[in-house]
């Protein structure tokens, strides 16, 4: 998972700077508009009705096509004209970068290629089985990075084991824990549980040298971890529409979590010889 | 050569430590460090760094207003925002504030000061 758009991408690289990019977004934003918006403006569907319609679409895992007609009452016509006539007004951030005169279209293609190879291919069998979950897309952004940076902390490949939707959150016994709220269009907490040797060592890589077990400097680096997990899920799920923020990150959760959420989900994962869990709160 | 002078400001202890390690022995010095936002604007006032390389999500005083705090008092003060977070809505905000750029969290001590020297080139004036 890149956890990036196009244009931080180019930013960060030095490809193109701020001013750019601002132009960027701004072409982007003038012409883009959703479907629920475009039928708003063509006078098919009340600002109420469309709002019901996004909100469905940030929330469960159905097509904004489909949810035009189950929610919105559209016709399959009308939807398919929605679709031409935003296609036809779409502009993309590399696009939006060449029409500003920033960029040239082959440099474009060219940063667009290696930008696309970092990306991480996502398994097709973990998708299905996250699709039964709540907030399917919510619980699998957090996971899939989770074991991304667990991984690449403790340089082993890390794996989800087991899935599961117990009753509560299990108590923090034996395993160095951190956690993150994050808010906005969608609120849950993110919950890393690490045992102390797999902690240690992922805190350790962290900082780039060893620290003390258990200490404060173990538990900083910790929180840190769990913040990239949060950064990086905002991140990945404003590409599915929703609009989140982080809170700052804890080595405890939330004191209101436990009476304040609605389903939990643990990830069980096992990295090298070691097991850690992930736990989704969805609140 | 002078170096160039940084101020950090993180509430992460291991990232600050992170950025000084990657910043020793390179034309970039750090002169202040700050877990904390409120202190980080003193401070800014105190020592006038060259750039400012500024969390967004930290406890009390957020990393964005702590960005509107520092150009209020420097207009052309060089901000960086260093995040783990990378929404475009993210992004926009820092950059339309004032921020010069925006570097995402994790970053390779290669590809830091990469970013570091290719910013710092375009700020010199010619």
């Amino acid at each position: 998972m890149s956890a990036m758009f196009f244009g931080q991408y180019l930013l960060e690289r030095g490809v193109i700077d701020r001013d750019a990019l601002l132009d960027a977004l701004a072409r982007q934003r003038s012409r883009n508009r959703s479907l629920p918006q475009l039928a708003v403006r063509e006078g098919l569907l009340t600002e109420s009705d469309a709002n019901a319609v996004e909100l469905a679409y940030r929330t469960v895992l159905a097509p904004m096509d489909e949810l035009l007609m189950s929610v919105g009452g559209l016709t399959p016509d009308t939807v398919e004209r929605l679709e031409v006539m935003q296609r036809a007004d779409w502009i993309r951030i590399g696009a939006a970068l060449v029409e500003g005169g920033h960029l040239e279209p082959d440099h474009v293609e060219r940063h667009l290629r290696e930008f696309a190879s970092q990306t991480v291919e996502v398994e097709e069998s973990l998708r299905e089985r996250f699709a039964t979950l709540p907030s399917p897309r919510v619980v699998e952004a957090c996971v899939e990075l989770a074991l991304h940076h667990v991984s690449r902390l403790t340089d082993a490949p890390a794996k989800m084991a087991l899935l599961e939707t117990p009753h509560a959150l299990a108590a923090p016994a034996e395993v160095r824990r951190s956690s993150q709220r994050i808010t906005g269009d969608a609120s849950f907490v993110i919950v890393i549980d690490l045992p102390p040797a797999i902690g240690n060592l992922a805190a350790g890589r962290l900082v780039g040298s060893a620290v003390a077990a258990g200490g404060d400097e173990e538990a900083d680096a910790l929180r840190e971890v769990v913040n990239l997990v949060g950064g990086h899920t905002c991140t990945e799920l404003e590409a599915a529409g929703l609009r989140l923020r982080p809170e700052p990150p804890r080595s405890d959760v939330p004191p209101d979590t436990a009476s304040g959420a609605r389903s939990v989900v643990r990830a069980g994962c096992a990295t090298g010889d070691g097991r850690f869990d992930v736990w989704v709160l969805l609140e | 050569m002078t170096r160039r002078r940084v101020m950090t400001v993180d509430d992460s202890a291991a990232i600050l430590t992170i950025i000084a390690a990657y910043l020793e022995d390179s034309e970039f010095e750090v002169v202040a460090s700050e877990r904390d936002g409120r202190r980080a604007v003193e401070r800014f006032r105190e020592v006038e760094p060259d750039i400012v390389l500024l969390d967004l999500i930290m406890p009390g005083q957020s990393g964005m207003e702590t960005l509107s705090q520092i150009l209020a008092i420097d207009p052309e003060a060089c901000v960086i925002i260093v995040s783990s977070l990378g929404t475009e809505d993210a992004v926009h905000e820092c950059l339309a504030t004032g921020a010069r750029s925006f570097l995402r969290k994790p970053f390779k001590r290669d590809d830091f000061l990469s970013f570091l020297r290719k910013l710092d080139v375009a700020e010199q004036p010619s």
